[in-house]
């Protein structure tokens, strides 16, 4: 039953990924370069949503949970530029480009391969170097 | 060529992912965290253990730890809560890959229903294609280290578009809000630079 929900919500997203427009790399990059408004309504309009949704959601359903606090480190504003820019060349964040890949954008396959070295990468430097928390959404 | 919803649709769409998340599994939606999980289950052979818990699962652990210790005397109401259900469980890997793998279905149903599945080793894009797509040579190098800097930022700041950019930033959250305006900021950087280019 979990398992049908996991892949239902998978499925939408992907699915809603492609309408929008987000896995087209010329409109993510009109969207970056402004020149193309598409995204940027996309973005804003659902972030606006989304922030009306967690206090209806808390409302409707008491006892859903938490928001912690999310750590602050270097990283996440390192973390963060290097993923932008990351982004403005390749055209993927990650769910962009697993759903380009299922769209039959199948070069796509490249980035999701980069993104998974990339993540592989950071996992062993971090080990090293790094002394902040190692943390994920999942665990918000 | 999918033609896109009109951006009030696509901005609703969007926005109901990841409620539907919250309220089917009570989890921040989250697509570099289960990338994180499956290359550490590749990686370590087992989940990494490391998890910053908030102060209450901190307190509750501590608690489980002291009945256990010292038995149920040594807490003032030993009966009450449910310690464990306050800890973080993890999922399995087999929900990480039916997510992941969902989200390349939900593509193809999407490009099935418009008509417009045609299978390529390339991406769709004149502005791409005119600045890289010269050769499949220079796609695969743009795709390969474009998405090498998406896998080792993401990790590194802990969290994508999703997690950061639609959940944390909706949520007010200062590290997503700082996250999100680094990304953004870099990414306008380098495709105004690209724009030079083309």
């Amino acid at each position: 039953m979990k398992s049908a929900l996991t892949v239902a919500v998978g499925i939408a997203f992907g699915f809603v990924m492609s309408r929008t427009g987000f896995t087209s790399w010329d409109l993510v990059h009109g969207m970056f370069a402004f020149t193309q408004f598409q995204l940027l309504l996309v973005f804003m309009l659902s972030v606006g949503v989304l922030a009306a949704g967690w206090i209806a959601v808390d409302r409707l359903i008491p006892g859903r949970g938490s928001f912690g606090p999310r750590a602050i480190h270097p990283g996440t504003i390192i973390g963060g530029v290097l993923f932008g820019a990351g982004w403005a060349l390749s055209g993927g964040c990650p769910t962009i480009s697993l759903a380009q890949i299922g769209e039959g954008q199948l070069a796509a396959i490249y980035t999701l391969g980069g993104i998974l070295i990339g993540n592989w990468i950071y996992s062993r430097v971090h080990e090293r170097y790094f002394k902040w928390p190692a943390t994920s959404c999942l665990d918000q | 060529m999918i033609e896109p919803w009109h951006w009030a649709i696509s901005g609703i769409a969007l926005a109901s992912i990841p409620l539907l998340h919250w309220i089917a599994f009570g989890r921040t939606l989250s697509v570099s965290g289960r990338i994180s999980a499956l290359i550490n289950r590749a990686r370590l052979g087992r989940d990494e253990p490391t998890v910053e818990m908030s102060s209450d699962e901190l307190m509750a652990a501590v608690r489980e730890a002291t009945i256990a210790a010292f038995g149920g005397a040594a807490v003032l109401d030993p009966e009450v809560p449910d310690a464990s259900a306050a800890l973080p469980t993890r999922l399995p890997m087999s929900n990480h890959l039916l997510f992941l793998g969902g989200i390349v279905v939900g593509g193809l149903i999407s490009a099935l229903a418009a008509g417009a599945y045609s299978p390529q080793f390339a991406l769709h894009g004149r502005t791409f294609n005119s600045l890289f797509g010269g050769s499949s040579v220079s796609t695969a190098a743009v795709l390969i280290g474009g998405g090498m800097l998406v896998g080792f930022g993401t990790r590194m700041a802990a969290g994508c578009t999703t997690g950061h950019g639609l959940c944390g930033v909706s949520r007010f959250q200062k590290g997503s809000l700082l996250a999100t305006g680094a990304f953004f900021g870099a990414a306008v950087v380098v495709s105004l630079g690209l724009e030079l280019l083309s």
